[in-house]
């Protein structure tokens, strides 16, 4: 949750997703440029096992996952001329790489994504939810035996994928908003909307598997 | 509702529906000072809201963990290579960095 505080004379700060702190990208750039083989070695031991670690997230698939690393960096040299700096270059990446995962995932869905319309709460004239929060089990217990995350792993999978996409971005990839909405090109306002309607629909779908079993 | 309100002086009252909206800004520490102490108010007095953050907050938390995320450090990704014993996520393929390496822009 802590965000670049420093800030930045151009552009906006884009944070660090992929990144290392030690690499100092503005020179890492200069040398990729500079078409410096030595920067070329040290540009894919610092990113590919990211980006390939984050396609995997998003593919699902290791074989999608390797072929969208390798297009990434493919993409990534082919317009090396052209990066401006203007985010950060890990940020850049990300941006291409995401862009590879959404392609392959829209020639293969695995199943039919849930409606996430059915999935958010509802609430009566008075501002009441519909349906009160339900009990769950203890969370301590679920969360110590590796069960609640078993079952996020399993539910996130039947979220639509520019939802599941966000969250992972955003949640385990611990992207900014601001980051999310640079690869998506959208506003932030936009992102933080779905960002959140994403999580309120993943809570629905662990509802019934999290509920407590009542005691009558 | 109909009633004319000192605002500055009334207290701010959520609804369910108010806190859901405002939940995500909550967590994140993005609620001004007033509207901040309203949603602590309600969730004083409304049980179902408090385990709609709770468990919202949990969901968050078991995203990072179901995805082999240890205190921030993702993958355990060390230099390019992975490190194990933080749990991290199977390493390349084999053949994909010699893969990328044959796409350098040839000097
Ligand atoms: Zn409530």
């Amino acid at each position: 949750m802590t965000h670049g505080t420093e800030p930045t004379p151009v552009g906006k700060q884009l944070g660090t997703p992929i990144v290392q702190p030690d690499v100092d990208e503005a020179e890492l750039v200069a040398r990729l440029k500079a078409r410096d083989e030595r920067a070329f070695e040290e540009f894919e031991r610092t990113y590919a096992a990211r980006v390939f670690a984050m396609a995997k997230r998003i593919c699902g698939d290791e074989h999608d996952a390797a072929d969208a690393t390798q297009e990434a960096f493919a993409g990534a040299y082919r317009t090396l001329a052209g990066f401006d700096g203007r985010s950060k270059l890990s940020t850049w990446l990300t941006r291409i790489v995401i862009n590879k995962c959404l392609v392959k995932l829209r020639t293969r869905r695995r199943r039919p994504a849930v409606s996430l319309d059915e999935l958010l709460p509802t609430f009566e004239a008075d501002g009441h939810a519909t349906v009160p929060a339900p009990h769950w089990r203890r969370l301590e217990e679920e969360e110590a035996s590796g069960r609640l995350a078993e079952l996020v792993r399993e539910q996130l999978e039947r979220l639509p994928d520019h939802y599941r996409v966000v969250l992972i971005l955003r949640d385990v990839q611990g992207l900014s908003t601001e980051e999310v909405a640079h690869v998506f090109d959208e506003t932030p306002n936009a992102v933080k909307i779905r960002l959140h309607r994403a999580r309120q629909a993943l809570k629905a779908l662990l509802d019934p598997h999290m509920r407590q079993e009542k005691m009558s | 509702m109909s009633d004319q309100k000192d605002e500055a002086h009334q207290p701010i009252d959520l609804t369910c529906r108010d806190a859901y909206a405002f939940l995500q800004a909550y967590i994140e520490g993005e609620l001004q000072a007033a509207l901040r102490a309203a949603f602590d108010q309600h969730l004083a007095e409304c049980s179902s809201c408090r385990r709609y953050v709770a468990q919202y907050e949990a969901v968050i938390a078991a995203m990072r963990s179901s995805h082999g995320v240890v205190d921030g450090v993702v993958d355990g990704v060390v230099d390019g290579g992975v490190d194990s014993a933080a749990g991290g996520v199977p390493a390349m393929p084999q053949g994909l960095l010699s893969a990328i390496r044959s796409l350098r822009p040839v000097a």
